[in-house]
């Protein structure tokens, strides 16, 4: 990987690395090390990477072993409420709000497959791939991630 | 807007606010730098205590044979010291301090060997100035060392090949003459390939295993070992697999002169040793000025609270009480946060527990060296009583979860506190009535409010017999981690509380043992499982309680006179451990027996498990047959119906693995909880609902028809009973039966009959379980019954036998399902009389169109043409029939 070639993925992925990181934390704090520590690592490989689709994966892999990493250390940040962390986003309409503070409150293990799916467009498979699950238990937490946010939405909008 | 396009727009706003700079990077170092002073544990094999020096000898080619100890270690096999021959000194007395008979002072006195007991960190350009040069070529991560006083070095360090593979050891380069109390299980020699490479004029031992591997040298004054993580088979933990050629690449990228240089390090001094509580001196000069207040506190009367700035010998604050402030009568529980102390930003002194004692609050800030951030840490020391104060982890943690650190001050803590009430201070939370022989004793649970806002725990058992002389004096304080001790299996006991609900739930009485005597279940934990409880079975010659057991999802069995534990187990859930107790002669349960159930179809209806106690609900009894039962298998499908008339819907799950197998079991909520009714054999059946509203099963095979009304057995009871109505045998003209309204079956996956969707809630649950490409995803729109609403008709086409249209409706903006045309290479058209679906098969000349009708029963298909060996100019029933292609939309499009 070549000068231009880092400086394009780290351009083009580190909004990605952000928001898998912080889909995974709820901490913008934890998130923003995440995006320089993956960056730097990015920056370190020495694997080859196939194509860039290649580097996208890796990054998000990279990103969520090192939120796994972080979460297990004695000294994490806490994770900031939902209704905190979407005021710091500049939303442009109020049912982005709800869905950002619903999706933020869902527990963990459902907000990152939801990314995956909805924002990456990953497909359920590639879905398990990246997060070393079956399958099946991709499209369990998409379908219980999707019925605890009507639930959620639906009492917002009341 | 779906659901997916408002997902992509809400998050597209969600951005980092790093701004990248190529600079940044081309300037960075990889070097990881410790402030001095800090004692980092960095390598597992090195414990360094005591060195003492004499001259060991060792030349010439060796073998792993001759490095290995005489006894093995009896689970991880051969034993290195990694500091010489297994005959040198070194070894020997390391040999003797690992046996257990001696400390290594002594070991090391026995051998004539010096004690080396102090180290520190050492940046690496300061091990190479000692050393006199690098002691790596290139390729490695120049990691910082731990270095003792005598030269003895160790690293964590981490080679990348020039083909790019990451080869992570741990390095230690042992004086000879010192002892370090340390030694590496190899497993078994035999494993080993091992040579020799001569690398600048040193002879290196390589030892290629199957997941580590060793690079060994003799240096003359020194010995050199790399524990190489990694070997021939590799794992995914610290990568590989390396070769042959990776170990001998490894072995020549070191620098052997500066290796075997020996010379003595100058570390800063050594730290004093730490004295904790009280005695401790205090030296004014660390006071944190601002920070030392004169105050009254209870247990205490009026003392000196002093905060001490990080010392050489602990490098974070300390708050002591003292009364002459000089030297500590008491030290609030010391920490130690890996990162560096900035401020102390509050100390305060106040209730905060609500139980009128007086508590201290602390808010510290400190830094992160490696990332330069800020962060407030929080420390409630609890007033526990007689002059202590606990450090509530508790309590930091609900504050810690409840408040962003940015806004955590005194006024959020107090204010979160205060919302407790008195719950998060131990108290009688629910007390019980335990009938014992010849009185009843009052069982009161001490606990409190956990950190989280729903999870209570109890402590202390207090027994007391309202009977005797003292009524108000307990007669047994039971410790609950004390009394349950190493026993338990799990839980958080071991932090002194248990874990459930509610206070409610804290204990009960049962008679667990069977004897006749009262005991009491203490609820242990909470888990997505059945609930693990301890036991405390009463002692009648004793006159108290003890612990006797702790069981999961137990209940006691009076007519088999057993106690039955069940929990889910294995894999996701799909077995379920129960396991049989009986009492002894004592009163001890016993294991009896264990029975590992797999639910699956096959399970026979009395080894289901009973309703398991914990909330579960026919979602999660969907969701987990989904995540088990095979794609391809035909039956997974249910619906929904009250057959017990109590207003709750009976979950109805097909199941198996063909018609000959399939069974329709039936789930129902009994008492909260979720159990089974039971099932019916259900090959080559639909189920209708007649005009009664009773449940009509309708079983038709090669002509023959059986008729069964199905109703449910008594409330809790298992068994559907089945009641034959009529059976025949269908003439030529005839019709199977359609008792009434057909019940709609759909995919397990599809929750349109437990969950209120509409028709983009649909569309959306599609596109997520036929995500991958292969499946291509359309729907149209149609009015099949005519009532003025569309029905839905989702397309999924991969050339499978899942291709076909999966019909719903839509009445009061609740989507339900119709049912599910065949569909393969077929498209709805539309004529004067209604909707049809016509297939199309060009490779061999199919033409076939049905009608597509909903009555009464549901929906239907009726063949309304059927040709085969057509040439594709003769295909033209579109034209014949004079139908037009109803419109459809990719699933994307709405």
């Amino acid at each position: 990987m070549n000068r231009n070639e880092f400086e394009r993925y780290a351009r083009n992925y580190k909004d990605t690395v952000y928001r898998v990181a912080l889909n995974y934390s709820c901490s913008p704090a934890d998130a923003e090390d995440a995006v320089q520590e993956v960056l730097m690592r990015l920056y370190l490989s020495k694997d080859r990477f196939e194509n860039e689709e290649h580097v996208r994966r890796w990054m998000i892999r990279v990103t969520l072993n090192y939120c796994k990493n972080l979460s297990r250390a004695a000294r994490r940040r806490s994770p900031t409420p939902p209704e905190e962390l979407a005021l710091s986003v500049p939303f442009e309409a109020e049912e982005q709000i709800a869905l950002f503070t619903a999706v933020m409150g869902l527990p963990e293990k459902y907000r990152v497959p939801l990314y995956l799916f909805y924002y990456e467009e990953y497909s359920v498979r590639e879905i398990g791939n990246i997060l070393s699950i079956s399958e099946s238990a991709v499209t369990t937490r998409l379908s219980r991630a999707r019925v605890m946010l009507r639930g959620e939405l639906e009492e917002a909008s009341v | 807007m779906n659901g997916k396009k408002l997902y992509k727009e809400t998050f597209s706003h969600v951005r980092s606010s790093y701004e990248f700079n190529m600079e940044d990077f081309e300037n960075m170092k990889t070097k990881k730098i410790v402030p001095a002073g800090k004692i980092a544990l960095i390598a597992a094999v090195v414990a360094a205590l005591a060195a003492i020096g004499i001259t060991a000898s060792a030349t010439g080619f060796f073998g792993l044979s001759e490095l290995v100890m005489p006894r093995e270690d009896p689970d991880y096999g051969s034993v290195l010291t990694l500091q010489g021959f297994a005959d040198s000194p070194e070894s020997m007395a390391v040999g003797e301090y690992l046996d257990g008979g001696l400390t290594l002072e002594e070991a090391a006195d026995k051998y004539g060997l010096a004690a080396v007991e102090y180290c520190d960190t050492y940046d690496y350009d300061d091990l190479t100035a000692l050393q006199g040069g690098e002691i790596f070529r290139e390729g490695h991560a120049e990691n910082i060392c731990f270095m003792y006083e005598n030269g003895t070095f160790g690293m964590d360090g981490e080679y990348i090949s020039a083909d790019g593979t990451t080869i992570p050891y741990q390095l230690l380069r042992s004086v000879k003459g010192s002892i370090v109390a340390t030694s590496l299980c190899i497993g078994d020699v035999s494993d080993f390939e091992e040579w020799s490479v001569d690398a600048g004029g040193v002879k290196v031992l390589l030892a290629l295993g199957d997941s580590r591997s060793l690079v060994l040298a003799d240096l003359g004054d020194s010995f050199l070992s790399l524990n190489v993580l990694s070997g021939r088979n590799g794992d995914n933990i610290f990568g590989g697999p390396i070769t042959k050629e990776h170990l001998e690449e490894l072995a020549r990228s070191l620098n052997y002169d500066a290796l075997s240089a020996v010379n003595i390090p100058d570390l800063p001094p050594e730290p004093p040793e730490v004295v904790y509580g009280a005695g401790v001196e205090l030296d004014p000069e660390y006071f944190w000025e601002g920070q030392c207040f004169d105050e009254i506190l209870p247990g205490w009367g009026e003392i000196k609270f002093i905060t001490c700035r990080p010392t050489p010998e602990f490098d974070d604050v300390r708050f002591f009480l003292s009364y002459d402030g000089k030297t500590s009568d008491y030290e609030l529980h010391p920490m130690f946060n890996d990162a560096d102390i900035v401020d102390v930003a509050a100390v305060s002194f106040e209730d905060l527990t609500s139980d009128g004692k007086t508590d201290i609050l602390v808010l510290l800030d400190y830094n992160n060296p490696n990332t330069g951030s800020a962060f407030r840490d929080v420390r409630i020391f609890r007033c526990a009583g007689d002059g202590e104060f606990e450090l509530d982890w508790d309590l930091v943690s609900l504050v810690n979860s409840q408040i962003p650190n940015d806004k955590l001050d005194v006024r959020a803590v107090r204010k979160l506190l205060a919302s407790l009430g008195g719950a998060a201070s131990p108290q009688v939370l629910k007390s019980i009535d335990v009938p014992v022989p010849g009185r009843t004793l009052r069982v009161d649970a001490v606990g409190k409010r956990r950190g989280d806002a729903n999870v209570w725990g109890a402590s202390d058992l207090l027994v007391y017999d309202p009977a005797s002389a003292e009524p108000d004096r307990p007669i047994q304080t039971i410790k609950l981690s004390d009394a349950v001790g190493a026993d338990f299996v799990s839980g958080s006991v071991g932090e002194g509380y248990t874990e459930c609900w509610a206070p409610d739930e804290l204990i009960a009485p049962i008679d667990i043992n069977l004897d006749g005597c009262c005991d009491i279940e203490v609820f242990g934990w909470i888990v997505n499982n059945t609930i693990p409880c301890y036991y405390l079975t009463w002692d009648r010659e004793a006159g108290e309680f003890r612990y006797s057991i702790t069981l999961q999802g137990a209940r006691v069995d009076l007519e088999s006179g057993q106690v039955i534990e069940e929990f889910k187990a294995g894999d996701g859930g799909s077995e379920y451990n129960r396991s049989y107790y009986e009492p002894d002669d004592n009163g001890e349960l016993r294991l009896v027996d264990t029975k590992i159930v797999t639910v699956g179809p096959d399970t026979p209806p009395e080894d289901l498990p009973d309703s398991s106690g914990a909330p579960v609900d026919y979602m999660g009894i969907l969701l987990d047959l989904d995540e088990e039962t095979p794609w391809d298998n035909a039956f997974r499908q249910y619906t929904v119906f009250d057959l017990d008339g109590d207003g709750v819907d009976e979950l109805l799950v097909t199941m198996g693995t063909c018609e000959a197998d399939a069974v329709l079991r039936v789930y129902t909520m009994y008492k909260g909880g979720l159990s089974v009714m039971g099932e019916v054999s259900f090959g080559h059946s639909m189920l209708y609902v007649n005009g009664s509203g009773e449940l009509i099963q309708v079983f038709g095979q090669m002509g023959g028809e059986i008729v069964t009304r199905l109703t449910a057995p008594e409330p809790g009871g298992y068994g559907i009973r089945e009641e034959k109505l009529s059976e025949r045998e269908l003439g030529p003209e005839d019709s199977y039966a359609q008792p009434g309204r057909a019940l709609a079956f759909t995919e397990y996956w599809d929750l349109s009959l437990l969950e209120v969707m509409d028709y983009s809630d649909i569309l959306d649950e599609f596109e997520l379980h036929f995500s991958d490409p292969e499946y291509h995803l359309s729907y149209s729109l149609w009015d099949l019954d005519m009532d003025g609403s569309d029905e839905l008709f989702v397309k999924v086409e991969s050339g499978s036998w899942l291709d076909g249209f999966y019909v719903y409706t839509a009445a009061g903006g609740r989507a339900r399902p119709l049912g599910w045309l065949s569909g393969r290479k077929t498209a709805l058209c539309s004529g004067a009389d209604g909707l049809y679906a016509l297939c199309i098969d060009p490779t061999d000349g199919t033409e076939i169109l049905y009608r597509v009708e909903l009555d009464s029963a549901g929906l239907t298909t009726r063949v309304v043409s059927s040709r085969r060996d057509l040439a594709p100019e003769e295909m033209d029933a579109m034209e014949h029939f004079g139908l037009t292609n109803v419109p459809s939309r990719d699933i994307s499009d709405r």
